[in-house]
């Protein structure tokens, strides 16, 4: 176990080979991984009783909701809790600005190691 | 690398999913999750193995549970399979399955039910981790 508490990670990303390895990576070092396909299914997690201390999410999602309004929502509900995007284009990172006061966000295609020295900034801030 | 053996958990409900997939890696396992019957068939076409794959028959795309532990059945001949379900398992179906489980399922129970299901494969690739 590499991570400290708090360490629960919700992964949102509706690529599943992409969430499987990332999530796959992020265990490896220590971390509890929730897996979302969906924003939707964020929110259902976000609205349970499980605890997650980071979310990391795809801007790019099918469905009603992506990672923007994800973060948007997260903005009026989870306040506290930092998020991470990922997205392709220099305009979604100026978009997510305003929504990502924790770090910048992650361009894709970004290494694994990115995230996680983002994780363990945004973790031990909240510890 | 991790060498415990895997399990493919595919269901549609984010909830259900999490708890059946924290049994299984409570249980030792190593999961894969997949939300929908298309995730599952990506995650099967990579050639992956898996000592199992325990899936819902109702989920939310044109790919349902049948056709994922159908397609398993032909890629992973020696895995065990499992299919849940809230309502009796259709008969075209029956004889799919190794294991069929009704809804609500007490996910622990799932756990150990594979546990003992994989016995050869399990110590086998402990012995490979080891």
């Amino acid at each position: 176990m590499e991570a400290t508490e708090p360490s629960v990670v919700l992964i949102v990303e509706d690529e599943v080979l992409v969430r499987m390895a990332i999530s796959a990576y992020l265990r490896e070092c220590g971390y509890t991984v929730i897996e979302a396909s969906s924003a939707d299914e964020a929110i259902a997690v976000l609205e349970s009783d499980h605890p997650v201390h980071v979310v990391f999410t795809d801007v790019e999602m099918p469905g009603a909701m992506n990672g923007f309004g994800l973060a948007s929502w997260m903005r009026e509900n989870k306040p506290k809790m930092p998020v991470i995007l990922a997205g392709n284009h220099k305009k979604e990172a100026e978009a997510a600005a305003d929504l990502c006061e924790y770090g910048p966000m992650l361009s894709k295609p970004y290494e694994p190691q990115q995230l996680l020295d983002q994780i363990r900034r945004l973790v031990a801030g909240l510890s | 690398m991790n060498s415990r053996a895997r399990v493919l958990v595919v269901e549609d409900e984010v909830l259900v999913r999490l708890d059946i997939a924290g049994a299984l890696r409570d249980a030792g396992f190593d999961v894969v999750e997949a939300g929908s019957g298309n995730e599952a068939l990506s995650v099967l076409k990579t050639g992956a193995s898996f000592v199992a794959v325990v899936s819902d028959v109702n989920l939310n795309d044109d790919v349902n549970g049948i056709d994922v532990i159908r397609r398993a059945r032909e890629l992973l001949p020696e895995a065990k399979l499992v299919l849940i379900s809230g309502s009796p398992l259709l008969a075209e179906a029956a004889d799919l399955p190794d294991e069929f489980i009704s809804k609500p399922l007490v996910a622990a129970e799932l756990a150990a039910k594979l546990k003992k299901a994989v016995p050869d494969q399990w110590k086998q690739q402990n012995r490979q981790s080891s």
